[in-house]
């Protein structure tokens, strides 16, 4: 799931893979801009069929892959 | 401390003493926008040490001088 | 105003006849801010010039200039505006003078007071002043750095000028990029003072003087701006504050006419430029030549606006309409004048109006820069306020919201609820404490460019925390004032005179020889607006409320109502468009991104990609894009190369310093 969302990510923001670790912060650096967030919560409701809540937009869920690859995991076990 | 409200009020918004009474709608008269909202709450968070939260933003607490000042009385109790 | 350039050596290995081609060719390579003459002083190991644009003393004030004994020669890049009421002072004390320039002034004063003598100069200045008896000199930056003046040391010689492009003309001076200078520019918009983005070449820093004697330079300040606590805030009635307001203005203005050329107003359709030209009109009813730009693209035109204000005043407007091929045509000009990497185009625009004003056979323009600075008019201000406000309950999901406010034609975060603000807008919420608190968010994102610097440049730096490093610097200054303040300080100090001033300012009038002048920069002005209140300079959220308060009833309500537009210039037309400037893909080709070395090739490639096929590139990502095209055109200019002059476009200068010339002593 973490290599599927690294990809999708490096894919969208034409970042290189090798620069984004698991922990990397993607607002703080700058990977995401307002855009990219967007594109990347249609990518997860579409790929992965959950539906993503504004109250849940937040760093703690998508700070980072691993925060993102965690959110995931939570809501698919829904 | 209604005393020291009113004249914050009067000082940041260049406002006339005589013109701004107690009990007057201070959003709604134009008195404050937004920002000057945010200069209030953070008079009163600084110069009183009390902290706002979400909930207790809204005209009950901070439409009047009357208002802000029965609001500031019941945090300080 | 002028150019003016030279170099020390202590040494005296260079001799007169050596140095003066040496030194006609530093003359030659600043040509454009003086095209009425070219004057030099020479002795052997020390050589200074100067090339006018003649405003005042048109028949007399040439340069270099000595005083009665020819003990002094001064070469002066300004105009310092009082120097009529200093000259009187100057008489009085038995003084004598044979021009009526302010030039002559200003030498003077300074045998009268020393260092001193710049406490009492109201204008903008850079200038050297060579002791011949005692052998040193003595220069001085004006207190914002309106006017430039760049210097190295290399091998016991003191290079200087008022364009590094004039030092480098010296033998021996290296052309290298500093990594250091490189990252500040790509956190700050500039590099931080006394830093270029050259190694080894340096500025004199705004409000400094230093005095290079024997082989070494001694730097001291002379002015720095103060702003006010709250033991010694302006504390009288909102009218007095008015009152004061409008005379310091008025008689900003009024000094700031003082010429013996035309002097013309730029008006951008903005409260600033706006409210100088009413206070010209004021001061000097009567014909007045207004200029300003039009864009092609309606998201930056403000044409409306300035047609509005240019008929409410009935002055002889004319403009120019540029278009995204236009920038891109001026672009690598205006990377050669600004000698500095750019992160937007916004340079552009104001080096095709300076060429209208020449055209028009203008060489002195009025215009309102440093309003939006010493009078809080930047979003940047009241973004801080509302963070800093947030930071006080992280989690409220209300206080974010006022962001919106700030951004109404960005669609993105006013459609964003408060989780997604906090994403891009919480950055170091808390860091509160911090003396940049203002400029971290701002930083932060600009940095954020530099993960395309290659991987060694990267390595290199790593140790070197620019940010950090001035915040200490500046925690001294900032004890005591307000939020606001602070946010204005950082400001004025980095953006303003790091970049706004140079880059946009007297870089690109001086590319056309025309010289501007700043009403809002009087010094008695900036130490005034510093020592009010925050709610005279942003009133909740109207900003600049005490300008607006001014111009009540003397502007088009228009003006005095609509947003702040910020001043930008199309970037992404120009640079990735159809029909683009061959040079453009040849700048951004691997191979000439590889050999300057501080992108990497790769990267750079993501970016335009990125770019390409992106609907709404982030601003970030077109900074990023300006920033690279830039530094790749500096390489070429600078670094890689240094075209050498044509030989017939070499200036012969005038040597000023014959023993007949001093011995004939003209005075008045």
């Amino acid at each position: 799931m973490k290599k599927q969302i690294l990809y999708f990510i490096c894919e969208t923001t034409f970042s290189d893979p090798s620069k984004i670790s698991d922990s990397t912060l993607l607002f703080d650096e700058g990977i995401f801009d307002s855009m990219g967030l967007l594109k990347l919560i249609s990518f997860l409701e579409e790929r992965f069929g959950i539906k993503v809540d504004d109250s849940e937009l937040d760093a703690s869920n998508f700070g980072s892959i691993t925060a993102i690859a965690s959110f995931l995991e939570r809501k698919l076990l829904l | 401390m209604k005393k020291r409200i009113h004249e914050f009020v009067c000082k940041t918004t260049f406002s006339d003493p005589n013109k701004i009474n107690y009990d007057m709608l201070l959003f709604d008269e134009g008195i404050f926008d937004s920002m000057g909202l945010l200069n209030l709450i953070s008079f009163l968070e600084e110069d009183f040490g009390i902290k706002v939260s979400d909930s207790e933003l809204d005209a009950a607490n901070f439409g009047s001088i009357d208002a802000i000042a029965s609001f500031l009385e019941r945090k300080l109790n | 105003m002028c150019g003016i350039a030279g170099f020390i050596d202590s040494e005296k290995s260079l001799s007169k006849v050596e140095g003066e081609p040496i030194l006609n060719r530093m003359m030659t390579r600043i040509h454009h801010r003086g095209p009425d003459d070219c004057g030099l002083y020479l002795e052997k190991g020390m050589g200074m010039g100067n090339v006018r644009l003649s405003i005042i003393d048109l028949a007399g004030g040439d340069q270099p200039l000595s005083n009665e004994d020819g003990s002094l020669w001064i070469v002066y890049n300004g105009e310092v505006f009082n120097y009529i009421e200093l000259h009187d002072e100057l008489i009085k004390k038995g003084h004598r003078f044979k021009t009526h320039s302010d030039t002559e002034v200003i030498l003077h004063m300074y045998e009268e007071y020393g260092a001193d003598a710049l406490q009492y100069l109201n204008g903008q200045f850079a200038f050297a002043i060579w002791n011949a008896k005692k052998k040193e000199c003595f220069f001085a930056r004006d207190r914002v750095g309106i006017r430039p003046l760049f210097y190295s040391i290399v091998n016991g010689i003191m290079v200087f000028g008022s364009e590094i492009k004039s030092i480098f003309e010296f033998p021996g001076i290296k052309r290298h990029f500093s990594p250091e200078a490189l990252k500040e520019v790509f956190t700050f918009w500039t590099t931080l003072s006394p830093n270029t983005i050259f190694e080894g070449i340096y500025e004199l820093p705004p409000g400094h003087f230093a005095l290079y004697k024997e082989g070494h330079l001694t730097i001291n300040k002379f002015w720095s701006l103060r702003y006010s606590t709250a033991s010694n805030r302006f504390d009288r009635t909102p009218e007095d504050a008015l009152d004061q307001f409008r005379y310091l203005l008025s008689d900003s203005v009024a000094l700031r006419l003082r010429s013996d050329v035309p002097v013309a107003a730029y008006l951008s359709g903005g409260l600033d430029s706006s409210a100088t030209t009413a206070l010209i009109k004021k001061v000097a009813p009567g014909f007045l030549n207004t200029f300003s730009i039009g864009f092609a693209d309606n998201a930056f035109d403000e044409t409306k606006y300035q047609e509005e204000v240019s008929q409410y005043f009935q002055t002889n407007h004319k403009s120019i309409v540029c278009s995204s091929s236009d920038i891109a045509a001026w672009f690598p000009k205006v990377v050669w004048h600004s000698e500095m990497p750019l992160l937007r185009t916004s340079p552009a625009p104001m080096m095709g109006l300076s060429k209208l004003v020449h055209q028009n056979g203008i060489k002195v323009v009025i215009t309102g820069e440093g309003a939006d600075e010493t009078l809080a008019g930047y979003n940047i201000f009241k973004e801080t306020l509302i963070r800093q406000f947030w930071a006080r309950q992280p989690k409220s999901k209300i206080r974010p919201l006022l962001l919106k406010k700030l951004y109404p034609y960005l669609p993105n975060i006013n459609q964003a609820s408060a989780s997604i603000l906090r994403m891009f807008f919480g950055y170091r919420l808390d860091a509160t404490d911090s003396p940049v608190y203002s400029h971290l968010l701002r930083w932060q994102n600009t940095s954020n460019i530099q993960k395309h610097f290659t991987a060694g440049l990267n390595e290199h730096l790593k140790d070197y925390h620019p940010i950090e490093q001035y915040a200490e610097r500046i925690r001294p200054e900032i004890d005591g004032i307000s939020s606001l303040a602070k946010a204005q300080l950082i400001e004025t100090n980095v953006f303003m005179s790091g970049y706004l001033l140079s880059s946009q300012g007297d870089r690109m009038a001086m590319a056309n020889s025309v010289e501007g002048r700043y009403p809002f920069l009087d010094f008695r002005l900036l130490e005034f607006t510093a020592s009010l209140p925050d709610e005279f300079k942003l009133k909740g959220m109207n900003e600049k409320f005490i300008l607006k308060e001014l111009m009540k009833d003397k502007l088009p309500s228009s003006v005095i109502q609509r947003p702040k537009q910020a001043y930008r210039a199309p970037i992404l037309d120009a640079f990735l468009g159809l029909k683009v400037p061959d040079y453009v893909s040849d700048m951004l080709s691997p191979g000439n991104i590889k050999e300057c070395g501080v992108f990497d090739p790769v990267s750079v490639n993501h970016l335009l990609s990125k770019i390409k096929t992106s609907q709404i590139p982030s601003e970030i990502d077109n900074m990023a894009l300006v920033g690279i095209l830039s530094v790749q055109l500096l390489f070429n200019q600078f670094v890689l190369d240094f075209k050498s002059l044509d030989k017939k476009d070499i200036l012969k200068g005038k040597i000023r310093n014959n023993t007949s010339d001093i011995l004939e002593n003209k005075v008045y």
